[in-house]
């Protein structure tokens, strides 16, 4: 922390406080191989599995992106509600949150383009949302 | 009233830490709470603000024998994970009962994972705590291959030990956020007040009671209480003074049981 915002946060008697020099780098973001490769992992998405045992591709095209709940923001408890769990949550679903949340209707192909996740992602950050 | 399972895929993500501090929160809000330790190795005296000396007194110990924090039961039973009757203890002693007005949290150590899974049928909730680190993301599919099908709809994870001027401890939480959804309830920074408190034989509510940790993990501790409480409501249940005190326990994961 710098020296300064240090200072300041002492004289208001304050320590909890997230810092917020560092924000602006989330514009960044970056789809790290190992976030990659969790994502490929079937044991993680038992549902798609199902899916595409079912002479589905492991990548569906979206369900109706409208029903599907926003991201949760972090620390920002919001009322109880029965949460969607990853486990019957297909991944196609899960890609095409952004999508719905970025007010684009999902293509098939942007669904399928791992990257399109991160670059909403880092939209979202720069819109304040994350 | 509730059981909480405290268990994670990776050790020393703060899985004792929470444990420690959820039963402060609710202690705190007047609920009665046992926390039973299932480590060998146990630092929930610690965390606890108990001092090295002591050790925890076993789950059927003597009442004389009992150690009290703030109103809150502390246990230790580190032969449950080899114990067969561990859960049928739980079950003679009421405190798996949906009547039980007790909270118990259970903390059981993450290479335990047998026992965690035993335990999942009876736990109101099952919180996960991830550090936000490859080392522990990379943990997750075993993790929940281990614990089985719809096992995660139980769980609610959250991210401790949060440096947010680390970009891939940004990137990571990020990552789970959208991962889990709803289901990652919060994030805990990283405060060099929590193993200062530890030095200190200090509870963190006492040692640094304007820290960041404290604030974050009393969010969560708030937000776990809403999730019971509208579990509670969702419950078709007979009120509690209709209900035995044993007999018939059914496990409280009642959509598993598809
Ligand atoms: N938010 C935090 N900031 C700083 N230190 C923390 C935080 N959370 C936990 N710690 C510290 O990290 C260490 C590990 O925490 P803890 O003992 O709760 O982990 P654990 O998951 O129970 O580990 P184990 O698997 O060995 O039982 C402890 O010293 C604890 O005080
Ligand atoms: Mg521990």
């Amino acid at each position: 922390m710098r020296a300064d915002a240090k200072v300041l946060l002492e004289r208001l008697g304050r320590q909890d406080f997230a810092y917020k020099e560092f924000a602006d780098r989330f514009a960044d973001l970056e789809l790290w191989p190992i976030f990659e490769a969790l994502l490929k992992d079937q044991r993680l998405f038992t549902q798609s599995r199902a899916d595409a045992q079912q002479e589905q591709p492991a990548i569906t095209p979206a369900p109706a992106t409208a029903d599907l709940p926003g991201s949760a923001q972090v620390a920002a408890p919001a009322a109880p509600a029965p949460a969607q769990s990853l486990s019957s949550m297909p991944l196609s679903a899960l890609f095409a949150r952004y999508e719905a949340e970025a007010g684009n209707r999902p293509t098939a192909e942007t669904q399928n383009d791992v990257r399109s996740l991160l670059r909403q992602l880092s939209e979202a950050n720069a819109k304040g949302n994350l | 009233m509730a059981v909480i399972l405290c268990h994670s895929p990776k050790g020393g993500t703060g899985t004792t830490f929470l444990a420690a501090q959820l039963a402060l929160a609710f202690a705190d809000r007047n609920r009665d709470v046992t926390v039973i330790s299932t480590a060998m190795n146990d630092s929930l005296p610690l965390h606890l603000a108990l001092p090295p000396a002591v050790t925890l007194p076993d789950l059927e110990g003597q009442a004389e024998d009992a150690v009290m924090v703030q109103g809150i039961d502390l246990r230790n039973c580190a032969r449950a994970p080899r114990d067969p009757d561990f859960v049928p203890m739980l079950q003679d002693a009421g405190l798996l009962s949906p009547a039980s007005e007790r909270v118990l949290i259970i903390d059981v150590p993450s290479g335990e994972r047998g026992l965690a899974q035993r335990l999942l049928p009876f736990a109101s909730l099952h919180l996960c705590a991830l550090t936000p680190a490859p080392d522990c993301v990379a943990l997750l599919p075993q993790f929940h291959e281990e614990l089985g099908e719809g096992a995660l709809d139980q769980t609610l994870f959250l991210v401790n030990c949060l440096d947010e001027t680390r970009r891939l401890a940004r990137h990571t939480t990020a990552f789970l956020r959208e991962l889990f959804g709803a289901n990652l309830i919060g994030r805990v920074r990283q405060d060099e007040s929590v193993v200062e408190a530890l030095a200190m034989l200090q509870t963190l509510g006492r040692y640094a009671p304007s820290s960041a940790a404290l604030a974050d993990v009393t969010e969560i501790a708030e937000h776990v209480l809403l999730r019971l409480a509208a579990q509670a409501e969702l419950a078709p249940q007979p009120a509690p003074a209709q209900q035995p005190q044993t007999g018939d326990i059914a496990p409280a994961g009642k959509s598993r049981a598809a």
